[in-house]
């Protein structure tokens, strides 16, 4: 058979092969062992050496013929192939995935940790204390003895004579300092219970302490601190005033308010830790001082999340506290 | 403390704009609460701190916008003739409680008319009492109240024909009693001053008059009593009976020790102005020893500037104390040495004088500094523990809630909870009225509640104390959740959470927390089902429980579908080893396939750990592939399929180690068990 002809066929043979199954059986047929166009490299030794050369030539282009052909196929049939694997793996998208329910923190621990993460930030050591504290802890070390009229302020509510629910997180003041000695940085946030309750009281509230005693602590320095931290809680800069107030555990005493939309809106007490406090838990108050101050978490939380009645944040409904 | 504009306006001399007027009180540290307009006056209600109780009156609160403005207030004279002595004999014997008593008599005065109609005070006078809150009762108690809302004086009137004998100020006997003017009768202990006369009780001193001596229409002859009473001995008293007057929040705070005769000397002139008659000359009965003392205190210029961050020249300062009516004894170098005033109970520290020039100066005014010290933070938190553990049952899905502390007994009762209970003695109300034993009785409410809502799946935790008192106070930091599917499920979710389920969220706990050598056992909780529950323990130490809940808990709160609940001791979950990284193996590991037919009785844990004693220290996981009932197998068998994989850190391991590891394993299994292997 001459070349030509062999060629016809072959072109025609590709032109049939409609797989990857074809296309290897093609492949046998004429390159295979026995293949024809190897049976034709075979009878080259037939030819005359000056024959030789020309024909071995035709075979070769033949070969490399038959390998661009099956490139091209390869690649048209591949695709077919995937086409049709693509067409049985399709799939209705639109169907709806009904996921979990995300869980999510209580809209009160998210405020205690953003409060948190920025004291963190400044270097402040996270304290803990008792609920059921003494009277001693949470009145008489603080500056504030039987019968103070500071007392009326706290509706305490007394698990037995001397044994009280704190109604502050403030005796963990005395309590870090006795543990810790001075220079001391320190917040605690944490639950405090009186006997209130309407729209904006409830009878168990969360509060944060901040306490921090060093050498040379002024009235500029918690004015500075606590206007950085007001700025960072709600992300911009405000207008922050401190105006004179009354804690008998700090002197000077002051109330910080920020400007809102209505006004004045009075946000947290602090002042200059009370000599009497320092020395109760063993600090020199020649040597150190210190500020103190003290928020309520739910008005923040109230504030940040632009809710009104705080009774809702302890009701556990669901349906609210997922959103936060 | 309310109180008119125009009774300030009148102390200062000048009107000022109620918005200044009002902004100037709240950055002194009287917090103004609100302002009411009245027809062309304004109801200024202050927020009285209680170390403040020198501005319990016009004058008080005036004195305070005068120091600010560095100005003084207008001086106000009243002076009336005076006749003789008064009659009746004051004894004081509670010295300690009542170191001054000064005393008047008015006779002759008459609360009517000719025609028999009371006579009416000063419109004034009467409105400002109002705006005050204070109620009108006849003239003579109008003046005197009127005089204590102006300068601060509680004071009293006794009708002098009522009176029998001395008049002694002295200790309650115990249970003695007073009929008070409010008609209530109190039994008294011995630690309340009285005021009495032959037949007894006149007046519970300091609170409240009696009625058997009140002033009334008739009346026509009055001792006025203007006395200082020891704020320690009113202090608590009238609170005790749930009574608060006017006169008892004022004597419990201070009251200036220096007022008294000028107390009676407005009210006479007043009572015979408005009512007639003529007065006696006063009478003071003083025990200087007993009285307050205006205290000395040193005032370091250096120290002020250090505590407030300014540069206040001595001179400046010392203008600003006087203006308060600090006096200034004397100055030596660094040192203002001063003597407090007598409306002042609450200067006793150089510390109480940077305030109040802190409060002159304003607070705005000071500067802000900011504040280099050392970090104090170094090692993890207990908070950030804790709340690496919320964060983690967020994530896997479940929804934090935070219940009250509190909680009805007869719900921990009912529960089986009441264990080392511990009780509030004056609970808000009686269903807050001990605290929490545990978590559970906090999580069913809210199961309950949001289940009522038509919510059928549910998952809740709760991060709290508990409390308990067996010999003392216990409080411990419990992580509880619980889980509630009911729901019916979507067309690619099918499984419903079970126990396995639970399982697999408490172990995942216990492996986030890193806590080694955790062990299962059967639930000893009350709560929970007894087949299906499980306690957790670390080591030997019970650290938490899970499981079912038990079905008397759902009769016990009435609830018909089951749910999950778990408990963890949080403290227990903190993790405090450090982790060492190790380096995986480059030799390749080996696995085999083992199916054992057992027992349908026999737990997993009893076999798994035969095969694990056995299959040699290089067995790296086992995984059972394949539980299965039923089929070819007997009724009372079942088939559990394991995966065993090895792997050393040390070579290749050979295929004998493998193969003589395996039949031990097999021959150990059916000695012990009689599990046959599945062909």
């Amino acid at each position: 058979m001459d070349l030509q002809q062999l060629k016809k066929q072959l072109s025609k043979d590709l032109n049939k092969a409609s797989n990857s199954k074809d296309l290897q059986d093609l492949k046998i047929k004429y390159l295979g062992k026995k293949g024809r166009i190897s049976l034709l490299s075979k009878d080259l030794g037939k030819l005359s050496q000056s024959e030789r050369p020309k024909a071995g030539k035709a075979i070769n282009l033949l070969k490399k013929f038959f390998e661009e052909q099956s490139q091209i196929l390869i690649k048209e049939i591949e695709q077919k192939e995937i086409n049709a694997i693509l067409e049985t793996e399709s799939i209705d998208i639109s169907l709806p995935v009904e996921s979990e329910k995300l869980g999510n923190l209580h809209p009160i621990t998210k405020t205690i940790d953003k409060i948190c993460q920025y004291f963190i930030s400044r270097g402040y050591f996270i304290e803990d204390g008792p609920e059921i504290e003494s009277e001693y802890f949470n009145f008489d070390a603080l500056n504030i003895p039987k019968d103070h009229p500071a007392r009326d302020m706290h509706d305490t509510f007394y698990v037995d004579a001397q044994m009280l629910l704190r109604t502050h997180t403030s005796p963990v003041q005395i309590r870090s300092i006795l543990k810790s000695k001075a220079p001391l940085k320190i917040i605690c946030p944490g639950k405090v219970y009186r006997s209130d309750a309407d729209q904006t009281h409830t009878p168990m509230f969360h509060q944060i302490e901040g306490l921090l005693i060093d050498e040379k602590v002024n009235f500029g320095n918690l004015k500075h601190e606590l206007t950085e931290f007001l700025n960072y809680f709600f992300g911009k800069k405000l207008k922050v005033r401190f105006r004179p107030s009354y804690f008998p555990f700090t002197e000077p005493s002051a109330e910080v308010d920020i400007m809102d939309k209505k006004g004045w809106l009075e946000i947290m007490g602090c002042g200059m830790v009370h000599p009497n406090v320092l020395k109760e838990a063993g600090v020199d108050p020649k040597k150190y001082s210190g500020f103190a101050f003290g928020l309520g978490i739910e008005r923040m939380t109230k504030l940040d999340y632009q809710m009104d009645d705080m009774r809702l944040l302890f009701e556990n409904d669901l349906r609210l506290i997922s959103q936060s | 403390m309310k109180i008119l504009k125009s009774h300030l306006d009148e102390k200062l001399g000048e009107k000022k704009s109620v918005d200044n007027l009002s902004n100037q009180l709240t950055m002194l540290g009287l917090e103004v609460d609100s302002i009411a307009k009245l027809k062309s006056d304004f109801c200024i209600d202050i927020d009285l701190t209680p170390n403040r109780g020198d501005c319990f009156s016009a004058l008080g609160v005036a004195r305070e916008i005068a120091a600010s403005d560095q100005t003084s207030l207008k001086k106000e004279k009243y002076s009336v003739k005076k006749h003789g002595n008064s009659k009746t004999k004051v004894l004081v014997q509670a010295k300690e409680a009542c170191p001054k008593y000064s005393y008047l008599e008015i006779s002759n005065l008459s609360l009517t008319n000719s025609k028999g109609k009371v006579k009416e005070l000063p419109q004034q006078i009467n409105s400002r009492l109002e705006a005050a809150g204070i109620n009108l009762i006849n003239p003579v108690v109008d003046i005197l109240n009127y005089v204590m809302l102006d300068i601060g004086q509680p004071m009293h009137a006794f009708d002098k024909n009522k009176i029998s004998g001395d008049i002694k100020v002295r200790f309650a006997k115990n249970n003695e009693k007073v009929n008070l003017l409010d008609d209530q009768t109190i039994s008294l202990s011995k630690d309340s001053l009285l005021i009495t006369d032959a037949k007894g009780p006149i007046a519970f001193a300091g609170i409240m008059g009696s009625k058997d001596s009140s002033v009334e229409m008739d009346t026509s002859a009055v001792i006025l009593e203007s006395a200082f009473f020891a704020p320690k001995f009113i202090r608590g008293k009238a609170r005790k009976f749930g009574i608060q007057t006017d006169a008892s929040q004022r004597f419990e705070r201070g009251v200036d020790f220096n007022l008294q005769l000028k107390a009676l000397e407005m009210a006479s002139a007043l009572i015979i102005k408005y009512l007639g008659g003529s007065c006696t000359k006063a009478k003071e009965i003083v025990s200087n020893s007993d009285l307050p003392k205006q205290k000395k205190i040193n005032l370091s210029v250096n120290f002020l500037n250090q505590k407030i961050g300014t540069e206040l020249p001595i001179k400046k300062i010392k203008q600003l104390l006087q203006y308060l009516d600090i006096e200034i004894i004397d100055v030596q170098s660094d040192l203002i040495k001063i003597l407090t005033p007598s409306h002042r109970f609450d200067l006793e520290i150089q510390e109480d004088l940077v305030e109040e020039i802190a409060r002159l100066v304003g607070y705005d005014n000071l500067p802000n500094r900011e504040l280099k010290t050392a970090q104090q933070n170094f090692s993890k938190t207990d908070y950030s523990k804790t709340l690496e553990l919320k964060k983690f049952l967020t994530h896997n899905n479940f929804q934090e809630v935070i219940n009250y502390s509190f909680i009805d007994d007869g719900l921990q009762k009912e529960l089986e909870l009441s264990k080392g209970i511990i009780k509030i003695q004056n609970p808000i109300t009686e269903n807050l009225n001990s605290m929490r034993t545990s978590l559970f009785p906090g999580l069913i409410t809210n199961l309950i509640s949001n289940a009522k809502r038509g919510n059928d799946y549910l998952k809740i935790y709760e991060e709290g104390k508990v409390f308990s008192k067996i010999k003392s106070i216990k409080e411990s930091n419990h992580l509880a959740g619980l889980i509630f599917d009911q729901e019916k499920k979507s067309w690619n979710r099918s499984s419903t959470f079970d126990f396995y389920s639970l399982k697999e969220l408490a172990l995942n706990i216990t492996k986030f927390s890193n806590v080694a050598d955790i062990s299962l056992k059967k639930s000893s909780s009350n709560l929970l089902h007894p087949k299906i529950s499980a306690d957790i323990f670390k080591a030997n130490k019970k650290i938490g429980s899970f499981g079912k809940v038990h079905p008397i808990i759902l009769k016990t709160i009435n609830f018909k579908k089951p749910f999950f609940y778990f408990e963890f001791q949080t403290n227990e979950l903190f993790n405090s080893k450090s982790t060492k990284l190790v380096e995986p193996s480059k030799f390749p590991s080996m696995q085999r396939d083992l199916a054992f037919i057992v027992s349908e009785k026999l737990d997993y844990i009893e076999l798994f750990n035969e095969i694990t004693k056995h299959a040699g220290k290089d067995l790296i996981d086992i995984k059972l592939f394949d539980l299965f009932k039923g089929g070819d197998l007997q009724k009372n068998q079942k088939s559990l399929a394991f995966r065993l994989t090895w792997q050393s850190a040390k070579g290749t391991l050979e295929d004998s180690y493998i193969d003589s590891a395996i039949d031990k394993i097999v021959k150990n299994s059916k000695s012990k068990f009689g599990a046959k292997l599945r062909s």
